[in-house]
C-alpha cells in the first residue's frame, strides 16, 4: 500500500506536468500562467525525471529509505506532496489583479506624490488637451498635436523607456486600479511583468489623470489612450498619462509581460 | 499499559504533528476562499510557481546526487582529502563553475558529497556559494544590471568569501555528528551505501543497472527533500501573499537599515538565485545599491524554504546556528563595503 501510494505520487505529478505542455485552445502553454514559456524545457525534464522515478519504483518495489517511524506518518508526510495539485490546476481562474498590486507595488510615500504631483502641474484638472498643449510648459507636447500617429504600446516599454513617448499620444493595454494608495485625481494603469515565474511578477504602470467621465472598474482590463508626460521627484522618474479616454477590452492573451525580450 | 504506549507510537509519533499540522492547513487554504485574510488567487499562483520551478530544479539535482553516489568513486574523496583544508573550502565554494545548480537543486548534491566523505565546512561553502558563484547567476546579474561589472564582481565575490567563511567558523564551532541529521556512516570506507538494492564497485555490473541504481538513489534524495520543500514553499507563498512590499520599503532609505531590510526581504521572498537579480535591479534608484547587494547575496543561501530544506541536511541546533552566521556575515560585510567605497550608499 505505501510502495502504490509513492507510486501515485509520481503519476500524479507526470500528469499535472505533462497538462502543462499542452496548449490549449488559444495556443497557449497552461505553464504560462506560472512560469516564463521559455521554460518549457524545465517541466519537460521534470516530467522525464518523474517518469524515471516511476518506473524503477515499480521495477524494483522499492520504497523511500528515509521512511517515518510511525504508519499514520507516512500518510501524513506523503500526503502533503499531494496537495499542490488542486492549486496548479486551478490555472485560468486565478489571475494577479488589484489585490496582488498593494502587496507588490514600490512606491514613494504616498504624501510626497501626491504633493510632487500637485506642485508640478496645479491647474491640470481644469484644462482639456487643447488647452494644455497651447499652455505647455512641454515643447515636445506641442510637437504631439502636429502629429495625428498614435503609438500602441505595452506597459513596459513605456515603463522602461518613456522619454521618445513624451507628448505624444499613447494607446495601452492594462488593469485600472483606484484607491486610497494612489494620489487622489489619478487612476493607475499597470500590468505585471514575470521574470522568471509569477512569485517574482511585479506591476509596473503609468499613473493616469482621471477625469471621472468613465466608471472605472477595479480588475477590468482598458485601452487607454492619452498624451504622455514626465514628472519626477528626488531623481526618480514617473509617467504621467493626460486627457486620457478609457475603453473597457477583454484581457491579453499574454497576461504577463517579460522583460529582455 | 508500556505496550500500548508503543502501539500508539506506531500509528503516530509526536514528530508526526508539524506535517499533520501542515496537511490541515493546506486542506484549509483549499475549501476556503480567503484564508487568514489572503486572496486564495493570488496564493494559489504564487505557490503553484515557486513550487513547480523548484520541483523541477529539485529533481534534477536529486538525479546529480545520484550520479554523485553511483559514479564518484570515494578515492577521489580520498585524494581531496589531502590537499589543505582551506584549499578544499574554496575549491567547493568554486564548484559552481561546474555545477551550475540554484538553491534549490545544490540540497541533495551537497546531502551526497557530505556522504561520500566531503568534510562538513567544504560542504557548507558549496551549500552557500553554488547558487552564487555559478556561470548561469553571473549571466543573469549581468543582463539585470546591464553590464555593470561592479555588481557582479561584488555579489561574487562576497558570495564566495561569505561561503568560506560560514564554512570554517562553522565547522570550527561543530563537530560533524552534531550538526549533521544525516548519517555519513551510511557510505563505508569502500564506499557502499547500506541499501538493500545497492552493490556498488562490483566489477560485473553492467552500466544499465548503474544507471538505474543512480535513478533509485535520486528518487530516494528526492523524497527526502520533497516535503521540506512543499512546506517551505508553502510558508513563503503566504507570507508573500500577505506582507505588502512597502513595509520593507519604509526602512530602505539609509544604507545601513536598507541591508537590514533587504536582508529581511530576501529571506521572506524566497526566490530562485537565477531571477532575483531583475527583482534586485527593480529597486534602483529606489533602495541603495547596498541594500540591494545584501539582498542578491543572503537570498540564495538563507530563505523560509531554505530553511525547512537544511532539515534534510542539518540538526536543527545547527541550522539556528548557520542561519545567524549568514546573518551576521553578510551584513558585516555589506558594512565593510560600506566603509570601504561610498557607491553602495548612492
Amino acid at each position: 500500500m505505501k510502495k502504490l501510494l509513492i507510486n501515485i505520487i509520481f503519476l500524479a505529478w507526470i500528469w499535472v506536468l505533462m497538462g502543462l505542455l499542452i496548449p490549449s485552445e488559444s495556443g497557449k502553454l497552461p505553464l504560462e500562467f506560472f512560469l516564463r514559456p521559455d521554460l518549457w524545457w524545465l517541466i519537460a525534464v521534470g516530467i522525464i525525471i518523474m517518469i524515471l522515478f516511476l518506473i524503477v519504483g515499480i521495477k524494483n518495489r522499492i520504497m523511500s529509505a528515509s521512511q517515518p517511524e510511525s504508519r499514520l506518518g507516512f500518510y501524513i508526510r506523503y500526503g502533503i506532496l499531494f496537495i499542490p495539485i488542486p492549486f496548479i490546476l486551478s490555472f485560468g481562474k486565478n489571475y494577479y489583479g488589484t489585490d496582488v498590486l498593494s502587496k507588490r507595488l514600490t512606491l514613494p510615500e504616498k504624501t510626497e506624490f501626491s504633493k510632487t504631483l500637485d506642485n508640478t502641474e496645479p491647474d491640470m484638472t481644469s484644462k482639456n488637451a487643447t488647452e494644455l498643449a497651447d499652455t505647455s510648459l512641454d515643447l515636445k507636447m506641442q510637437e504631439s498635436h502636429s502629429d495625428d500617429s498614435v503609438y500602441m504600446i505595452n506597459l513596459l516599454t513605456l515603463t522602461d523607456k518613456a522619454e521618445p513617448y513624451q507628448g505624444k499620444i499613447v494607446n495601452v493595454k492594462g488593469i485600472l486600479y483606484k484607491g486610497d494608495d494612489i494620489p487622489a485625481g489619478y487612476v493607475f494603469c499597470f500590468r505585471y511583468v514575470m521574470v522568471c515565474c509569477a512569485a517574482d511578477a511585479r506591476p509596473v504602470g503609468i499613473l493616469i489623470k482621471d477625469n471621472d467621465s468613465v466608471p472605472i472598474e477595479n480588475d477590468a482590463w482598458y485601452d487607454v489612450e492619452g498624451i504622455i508626460s514626465l514628472d519626477s521627484m528626488d531623481g526618480i522618474k514617473f509617467i504621467r498619462m493626460d486627457s486620457a479616454s478609457f475603453q473597457i477590452t477583454e484581457k491579453p492573451k499574454d497576461y504577463w509581460l517579460y522583460p529582455q525580450n | 499499559m508500556k505496550e500500548n504506549k508503543t502501539a500508539l507510537y506506531s500509528y503516530f509519533s509526536i514528530y508526526d504533528t508539524i506535517p499533520l499540522i501542515f496537511l490541515c492547513i493546506g486542506i484549509f487554504f483549499l475549501i476556503h476562499n480567503k484564508p487568514f485574510n489572503v486572496e486564495r488567487s493570488a496564493f494559489a499562483i504564487t505557490w503553484s510557481s515557486i513550487l513547480l520551478e523548484a520541483f523541477c530544479f529539485m529533481a534534477i539535482g536529486s538525479l546529480v546526487s545520484g550520479v554523485v553516489e553511483e559514479f564518484l568513486p570515494v578515492t577521489i574523496m580520498e585524494k581531496l582529502l589531502k590537499y589543505s583544508k582551506y584549499a578544499i573550502i574554496a575549491g567547493a565554494a568554486a564548484m559552481g563553475f561546474i555545477f551550475p545548480v540554484c538553491e534549490c537543486a545544490v540540497i541533495p548534491v551537497v546531502r551526497r558529497l557530505i556522504k561520500k566523505g566531503l568534510p562538513l565546512s567544504a560542504g557548507i561553502a558549496f551549500l552557500l556559494a553554488g547558487p552564487i558563484v555559478n556561470p548561469v547567476v553571473i549571466w543573469s546579474t549581468f543582463v539585470a544590471y546591464r553590464g555593470d561589472w561592479y555588481v557582479i564582481l561584488i555579489r561574487v565575490i562576497f558570495g564566495f568569501c561569505i561561503a568560506c567563511l560560514a564554512g570554517i567558523i562553522a565547522a570550527l564551532t561543530f563537530k560533524p555528528k552534531d550538526a549533521l541529521s544525516i548519517n555519513v556512516d551510511n557510505a563505508d570506507s569502500s564506499g557502499n551505501c547500506s541499501h538493500s538494492h545497492c552493490s556498488h564497485h562490483s566489477p560485473k555490473i553492467s552500466l544499465l543497472s548503474r544507471i538505474e541504481r543512480v535513478i533509485m538513489h535520486a528518487r530516494e534524495d528526492f523524497l527526502s527533500v520533497a516535503i521540506y520543500l512543499f512546506i517551505g514553499t508553502f510558508i513563503a507563498s503566504f507570507i508573500r501573499s500577505a506582507i505588502p512590499l512597502a513595509i520593507f520599503q519604509k526602512f530602505t532609505q539609509f544604507p545601513v537599515v536598507s541591508v537590514g531590510s533587504m536582508m529581511g526581504l530576501a529571506f521572506v521572498l524566497n526566490l530562485c538565485s537565477e531571477a532575483d537579480a531583475f527583482v534586485a535591479a527593480s529597486f534602483i534608484g529606489i533602495v541603495p545599491l547596498l541594500g540591494q547587494l545584501a539582498f542578491m547575496i543572503l537570498g540564495p543561501m538563507l530563505d523560509i524554504k531554505l530553511l525547512l530544506m537544511y532539515k534534510t541536511l542539518f540538526k536543527t541546533r545547527f541550522i539556528a546556528f548557520l542561519s545567524s552566521l549568514i546573518v551576521a556575515l553578510v551584513f558585516t560585510f555589506m558594512m565593510i563595503l560600506l566603509f570601504l567605497t561610498n557607491r553602495g550608499a548612492g
